[in-house]
């Protein structure tokens, strides 16, 4: 009996093996797969780009466009004003490696120590940053207008007016403005700030003071400023006609800085 | 009667006319001079510039006076209020343009920019009350502003005389602990049962008796302001100097144990796996950990900072300074178009810092003795080659106080004279035999590719040399006087002067490229050329 019953229950595990092979062999089980497949795929692509979806859908979230906004226009501005001096079009520069480095403390004499020509450089910068970024932030709400008004909502947008400030650490810009946003319920916003995580306002410092020893020495000396900021690098570039350019780079982040001086210029020969 | 008077009043006229053509005149010469006029703002964007008329940019003022002589462009100090800066040497309009406060002291010497001691917490800054307070906003710290401290040095003596330790108070009803000074930590609100915080002089928060939540831990730190490595406790806080060794040690965990009794002190610990007690001065500051370097515990060694096979083919420390050069240097050897190089060695890296170009600018160096060896120093300082040629002494020559430059015997120079005037002392050209010849140890460069003062100062050493001859009987001739200017070594000593004047002369350039262009040598109106051994001779002294 024990026997039959061994028997019986082989008999049964191979008629399941055999029914399991024979399903996985049939046209419609592997449909079936697929067809399961498909569908988890198809579902994990959903979650992936269903935050794009929903914005495709319902439309920009007004603060997280603007903000992005604001950020990427930053950070372009800062390219060209980090390399040039603090100015985006210079006047009065000296042309090295490509770019127009503004002078910050300059005269146009031999012998003579140089003159400042932007004591208020950080705030120069500041000014620079919000005459960049005015323009395209307004091109921006504008469009976000647009698109939200596209999906059926009613906006009205108010006068803008753009804040920059450069703080240690970070470089906080500030838009106010006072946008509604009305579809099913309204939506009010005052302002959009971001903070962009920069050391630019310890480069500037730094280029002030360096400046400052220009005017009243003639010549600065850099090894002093590197000892005391152990991860600022202060490189002088002395030119033929008597310029010096500085370039100066945080060494953590990679950010650099660079101006032009024009201090006790010596004439090449015995003409002076 | 009338006649006369007619004739009065005519010279009357024409004299005044004449006057007033002179004065007239006189205006436009003056004004046509170059430099003449400030402007206020030049065509290029300079503020207050001396320059000529032409450059003086249309839409701002312009004065036929010297800048300083002006208002708008006096130079003087620019405070700014914001940030509480104080500018040197500003003209008065750039000034005024941004809002900024304008004083009559170029120098900044005004109450505004009185420096004082600024006491941020266990740091310190020696600036003025407006940056201080500045400063302490970005802290969120009260300004602790004294005035009474008139140097960076006592400045910074503050800080480390203040009592630290840890500052036990109660925040959600967990008593904690933050490791502070003790103006600190009376600030500090505590809630709960501690009405107000507690002070332990020298005590670490991770001290068990003070039965805080903060405990040791295998984690490290930096701690702005100090070069060392530290280990940090559970609540975030400093605690001793890393030292591998006394990880589990409660004692090391309880108070406050100074550098000097801490692992290692005295040496700089770089790359040290077990002790974290660097040393700014002697080439190692707390960073964090590269892969190949992990400490044993924690992720922050004692990074070296010193610099290793140079340029120079030597090691340097941290700080030290030494000079490089693009040829051979003194005595006039100098290669045309080269320069002189400060290097730096500055947190493991050498930064390269060129002297003012045409050798304006020369690099000297100096040893000091120190208690760890010997630091060496560099800077690049002003050539002193101006009035070389004038000097007719050897020791005023060669008088290192006054000027750079060298004396060469056998030669003169031959002068006016007037004598010793002028610029170039009145000399007009070179002669053999004499006292001697003053030149610049480190000739200047010259822009001898363009029209110029460079064809001027190279003709100095021109030389003449008549050599005398005796006619013999049926025509022969025997040299009697000055013979050895027909020699090669003739030519290759008054070559040698001339190329010490300046770039001047049959020389190489800091490629190694010799040209003879810059010298002729004749004989009998017959054009010669050095040989090349000579020209090899030329080249070793140059160095390239």
């Amino acid at each position: 009996m024990k026997k039959k019953r061994k028997n019986k229950n082989t008999t049964s595990n191979l008629e399941f093996l055999y029914r399991r092979g024979s399903f996985l062999n049939s046209k419609h089980a592997q449909l079936t797969i697929f067809i399961i497949l498909a569908i988890v795929i198809i579902a994990i692509l959903l979650i992936l780009i269903y935050p794009k979806l929903k914005t495709i859908i319902a439309g920009p979230v007004p603060a997280d466009y603007i903000e992005r906004c604001i950020e990427d226009s930053t950070k372009e501005v800062l390219k060209k004003l980090e390399m040039q001096g603090g100015t985006l079009n210079p006047e009065n520069y000296i042309l090295y490696q490509g770019n127009k480095i503004d002078y910050i403390c300059y005269t146009n004499e031999y012998y003579k120590r140089c003159m400042m020509q932007k004591p208020f450089l950080k705030q120069d910068i500041e000014e620079e940053i919000t005459s960049f970024i005015e323009p395209r932030v307004n091109e921006c709400l504008n469009n976000l207008k647009s698109e939200l008004e596209k999906k059926g909502s009613s906006v009205s947008l108010g006068k803008m007016n753009i804040k920059t400030t450069i703080v240690p650490n970070y470089i906080g810009v500030t838009v106010n403005v006072r946008m509604t946003v009305t579809k099913e319920g309204t939506e009010s916003f005052d302002k959009f700030k971001v903070n962009i995580p920069s050391q630019l306002y310890d480069l500037i410092m730094l280029s002030s003071s360096i400046a400052n020893y220009e005017a009243r020495y003639g010549d600065s000396d850099t090894l002093t400023y590197m000892l005391y900021y152990p991860d600022i690098r202060v490189e002088k570039k002395k030119q033929s006609e008597g310029s010096t350019v500085y370039i100066l780079t945080n060494k953590l982040t990679n950010e650099k800085f660079q101006f032009a001086s024009r201090s006790l210029a010596w004439p090449s020969g015995y003409i002076g | 009667m009338k006649m006369k008077n007619k004739l009065i009043k005519s010279k009357i006229l024409i004299c005044t006319v004449i006057i007033v053509i002179s004065l007239l005149l006189s205006f436009i010469l003056i004004s046509g001079q170059q430099g003449d006029y400030c402007c206020e703002k030049t065509t290029s964007g300079a503020w207050c510039q001396n320059a000529p008329e032409e450059e003086c940019n249309e839409n701002f003022r312009k004065t036929p006076t010297s800048c300083d002589a002006t208002s708008f462009c006096k130079l003087g100090c620019c405070y700014e209020s914001s940030e509480g800066l104080c500018m040197e040497n500003t003209p008065q309009r750039v000034c005024n343009e941004k809002g900024g406060v304008w004083a009559d002291s170029p120098e900044c010497d005004i109450p505004q920019c009185e420096l004082g001691c600024c006491v941020l917490d266990n740091q310190a800054a020696f600036v003025t009350l407006t940056r201080c307070k500045k400063l302490s906003s970005f802290y969120g710290l009260e300004t602790d502003f004294r005035r009474n401290i008139d140097n960076e040095l006592e400045c910074i003596a503050v800080t480390q005389a203040q009592d630290k330790g840890a500052c036990v108070y109660e925040e959600d009803f967990t008593r904690t602990c933050k490791f502070t000074t003790r103006e600190e930590c009376m600030k500090i609100k505590s809630t709960g049962n501690l009405t107000k915080p507690e002070f332990y002089k020298d005590y670490l928060c991770s001290a068990e008796e003070l039965a805080t939540n903060c405990g040791p831990t295998h984690d490290t730190m930096c701690v702005e302001g100090k070069d060392e490595v530290y280990f940090r406790d559970s609540c975030g806080n400093p605690a001793n100097i890393y030292d591998a060794s006394k990880v589990n040690d409660k004692s090391y965990w309880k108070k406050i144990i100074d550098k000097s009794e801490s692992c290692g002190y005295g040496k700089n610990n770089a790359n040290s796996k077990t002790c974290g007690n660097c040393d700014y001065y002697l080439g190692s500051i707390c960073k964090k950990a590269e892969r190949e370097s992990k400490p044993k515990y924690g992720e922050y060694i004692c990074q070296d900072l010193n610099c290793y096979d140079t340029s120079d083919g030597k090691n340097h420390k941290h700080g030290e300074s030494w000079c490089e050069y693009d040829g051979a240097i003194g005595e006039g050897k100098d290669p045309v178009g080269s320069r002189h190089f400060r290097h730096i060695c500055v947190a493991g890296e050498e930064i390269v810092e060129p002297c003012a170009d045409f050798r304006q600018e020369i690099c000297i160096e100096g040893k000091i003795e120190t208690s760890s060896g010997i630091f060496q120093e560099a800077a690049c300082r002003v050539n002193r080659w101006q009035d070389c040629i004038k000097q007719t002494e050897k020791d005023d020559c060669e008088n290192t106080d006054k000027r750079d430059c060298f004396w060469i015997e056998g030669v003169h120079f031959i002068r006016t004279e007037e004598g010793n005037t002028g610029q170039q002392g009145g000399v007009t050209g070179l002669a053999e035999g004499g006292e001697g010849a003053c030149l610049p140890n480190y000739p200047p460069g010259l822009k001898f590719w363009e029209e110029g003062d460079a064809e001027g100062i190279c003709s100095l050493a021109n030389a003449q040399c008549i050599v005398k001859y005796k006619k013999g009987l049926f025509g022969s001739k025997k040299c009697i006087e000055n013979c050895e200017c027909l020699e090669e070594s003739w030519a290759e000593k008054m070559n040698k002067i001339c190329t010490s004047l300046g770039d001047c002369g049959g020389y190489v350039n800091w490629q190694g490229k010799f040209t003879q262009d810059g010298a002729e040598w004749k004989i009998a109106g017959k054009k010669k050329t050095l040989s090349q051994a000579i020209i090899s001779s030329i080249k070793s002294r140059a160095g390239v």
